[in-house]
């Protein structure tokens, strides 16, 4: 039996321990994000300000970005600066790196939720159909999801502009962006157009939105998704096989009824902490999606960021990844605590 | 709910029921019959094919499994096992299931307050939340779960495992069963739990009128729980055996030797132990004639030719006619010294 002392003393330790896990992630991030940016040659006071500067000028400008600092001091004022969210300026942008996140985040937000969605939701059914049904419908799903997992996501993109796009059938828009140029954006409250276009009652920005969003999302959810139902198949193949499902169809309760309650249920609850990673990894990875798109999100300023060497761009992009990974992890797990009975704290 | 069945129909009969998996058949011909609140025992070795019968009749065999002979019926009605919506409704509600290992049968990620609703809502579709809350609470009650109302909302894994059987039991008759088959329900149990659940098993037998067929490797407990007996080697019943004459009355060679296997109190346990030499047989590769033949201390090469007959070792007495007839599937059977 549970006592609540010693359950929540357990739960206490066990958030403790992911606190823990949690900051040391973060720290060997930002270390090694530091140490990368200062391992690559080149001044960053000479990118700033041009190869025809004065050394006095050089000199003004080294100072000022604290680089004659020691470099342990200069890595707290890094950490400093990343906590406040003053991630530097970027030449190549001309703005506040923060500006230019804060104006591209929630292109790449909204593509890498909606992609999650179809992911997610695509992966539950294959799987729920592929593991109930067996037989052909089985094998089918098996060498999809694999040939899924194994498809470059820029060529899928490409191929899906070409088939459906604007340029094959026409069904759905090509590489044109968030929306239709002649509709205007929704008013912002999330910056996502889809959610914005519902909440302000426009069903037409948001069917717009939604048929813009759709290839690009699509070409990002199949390599997740294709994860996401293998992983489902294999563990409803295990749950199917408990002693316990055969006691629940010994109550009279039918195939598919047991199937949904629970084999589904308890094949999904160990699939999402995977699911955390895979929704961080959407948002950080969607670069050849969006440049394949054209899509306005935080991808195509890091390319940019990568070849022009602007590297407060890129160091915070990798930082940011980091965090992101991080609190997604940590979101999953606590998630999985409140949903799984066997490791919720019993209040009783 | 189903009336009660009238005392002269057997609540379930089983005829020549026969199991294969794939091309091997594991369950050969076996004739049971279960009267209203009688108290069945099956008995024999690992892998003799217990536990496919015990599925067999819910309708329940692994994939690859098939019944491919016989007939079962089940409070007068014969079971169709191609009609899955007649057998869902049947089952739980007719014949109920309980199964070896507590630890691996309950959901663990659903109340077992849930688990046990599931079970009436079934059947009972039409009951209210508070009429379900409440027949849960004393169903619970009823197979010695104390405090049923916080134990209800609890998870399986904050219940022992004695706990759960009772658990789990008490999803087997909440719809008040005609037959319930216990597969091997105390093996997973220590000593005094086993005691308990097999206590239990009795009272209800009493209380509600269930009829249970208890499913063991453990002579002993079948021969203080049963009224009758039935003994099974590679797939048949080779005796049926009234459990008052099971120990100094066993007539097939194979029951004798389970018998002696037993450990006697005094003796030493591990020591001066009977056990019969040799296994069981392959059933895919039997030995022709009978299947013990080749381990029998009584063979006679004709043992090893055709069918044994099935010879009737006692009839029963007239004023209990038809309950006690015991049967052993042996040539020699009335030849071979009782033990
Ligand atoms: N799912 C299955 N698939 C194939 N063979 C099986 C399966 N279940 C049981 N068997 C075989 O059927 C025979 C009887 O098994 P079982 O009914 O479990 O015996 P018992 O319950 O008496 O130990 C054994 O030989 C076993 O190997
Ligand atoms: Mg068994």
């Amino acid at each position: 039996m549970s006592r609540p002392t010693s359950s929540t003393s357990a739960a206490l330790k066990r958030g403790a321990g992911a606190l823990l896990g949690v900051l040391a992630t973060l720290l060997l991030a930002s270390v090694v994000s530091f140490v990368v940016l200062r391992a690559v040659p080149g001044d960053p006071a000479r990118l700033i300000v041009g190869p025809l500067a004065t050394p006095d000028v050089l000199a003004g400008v080294r100072t000022q970005l604290g680089l004659d600092d020691p470099l342990w001091l200069q890595y707290l004022h890094y950490l400093r600066d990343f906590a406040t969210l003053q991630w530097g300026y970027s030449y190549s942008n001309g703005a506040d790196v923060t500006a230019v996140i804060a104006a591209r985040l929630p292109a790449t937000l909204e593509l890498a939720l909606w992609a999650f969605l179809f992911a997610v939701v695509g992966a539950v059914v294959v799987a729920t159909l592929a593991s109930y049904r067996g037989g052909a419908l089985a094998g089918v799903a098996k060498v999809v999801s694999l040939v899924g997992l194994g498809t470059p996501q820029f060529w899928v993109a490409l191929v899906l502009v070409l088939v459906l796009g604007s340029s094959g059938l026409g069904v759905l828009p090509g590489p044109s962006g968030r929306l239709t140029s002649f509709l205007e954006p929704p008013p912002h409250v999330t910056g996502l157009y889809t959610v914005d276009g519902l909440l302000a009652g426009q069903p037409i920005v948001f069917s717009d939105a939604l048929a813009h969003l759709a290839l690009p999302a699509i070409s990002l959810a199949l390599i997740p998704g294709a994860f996401l139902t293998r992983l489902l198949t294999a563990n409803q193949a295990d749950v199917a096989r408990a002693p316990f499902v055969t006691v629940v169809r010994s109550k009279g309760v039918s195939r598919w009824a047991a199937h949904r309650r629970h084999v589904l249920h308890n094949a999904l609850l160990p699939s999402l902490a995977s699911a955390g990673l895979v929704l961080a990894s959407l948002i950080t990875g969607s670069v050849l999606v969006e440049s394949v798109f054209n899509w306005p999100g935080i991808g195509q300023v890091l390319v940019q960021g990568v070849q022009r060497q602007d590297f407060a761009v890129v160091q915070a992009f990798v930082l940011l990844s980091a965090v992101l990974y991080v609190a997604a992890n940590t979101a999953a797990d606590a998630v999985v605590a409140l949903v799984d009975p066997r490791l919720r704290v019993s209040t009783r | 709910m189903s009336a009660a069945p009238s005392p002269a129909l057997p609540a379930l009969s089983v005829e020549g029921l026969r199991v294969a998996y794939g091309d091997v058949e594991v369950v050969r011909g076996v004739d049971l019959v279960v009267r209203p609140g009688e108290k069945v025992g099956v008995v024999g070795e690992s892998g003799c094919g217990k536990s496919t019968v015990a599925l067999a009749l819910m309708g329940l065999l692994a994939a690859g499994g098939s019944v491919t002979g016989g007939a079962v019926t089940v409070s007068g009605s014969r079971v169709d096992y191609h009609d899955e919506r007649a057998l869902d409704r049947m089952r739980g509600s007719q014949l109920s299931l309980v199964f070896q290992d507590p630890l691996t049968s309950l959901d663990p990620v659903k109340s077992i307050g849930s688990q046990i609703a599931e079970a009436l809502r079934r059947h009972s579709p039409r009951m209210s939340r508070a009429a379900v809350r409440a027949r849960c609470a004393e169903l619970l009650t009823a197979v010695g779960v104390p405090e049923p109302e916080r134990r209800l909302r609890q998870y399986p894994h904050e219940f022992s495992g004695g706990m759960r059987q009772r658990a789990l039991i008490a999803v087997a008759v909440a719809n008040d069963p005609a037959v319930l088959i216990a597969d091997e329900p105390t093996t997973a149990l220590d000593v005094t739990t086993q005691a308990q659940v097999v206590d239990l098993l009795d009272s209800l037998v009493d209380g509600l009128g269930v009829a249970v067929v208890l499913v063991t490797h453990d002579i002993g407990l079948v021969s203080e729980f049963c009224d009758r007996v039935l003994v099974m080697y590679a797939g048949r019943v080779v005796e049926e055996v009234p459990s008052d004459v099971l120990f100094g009355g066993a007539a097939h060679p194979y029951t004798r030797a389970l018998l002696e296997s037993l450990p006697v109190p005094g003796r030493p346990r591990g020591e001066d132990l009977a056990w019969i030499p040799g296994a069981p047989p392959p059933l895919s590769a039997l030995p022709p004639g009978c299947s013990f033949a080749p381990r029998c201390a009584w063979a006679q090469p004709e043992c090893s030719v055709g069918t044994p007959p099935r010879v009737v070792v006692s009839e029963p007495s007239v004023a209990a006619l038809g309950t006690a007839l015991h049967t052993a599937e042996c040539r020699r059977a009335l030849e071979v010294p009782r033990g």
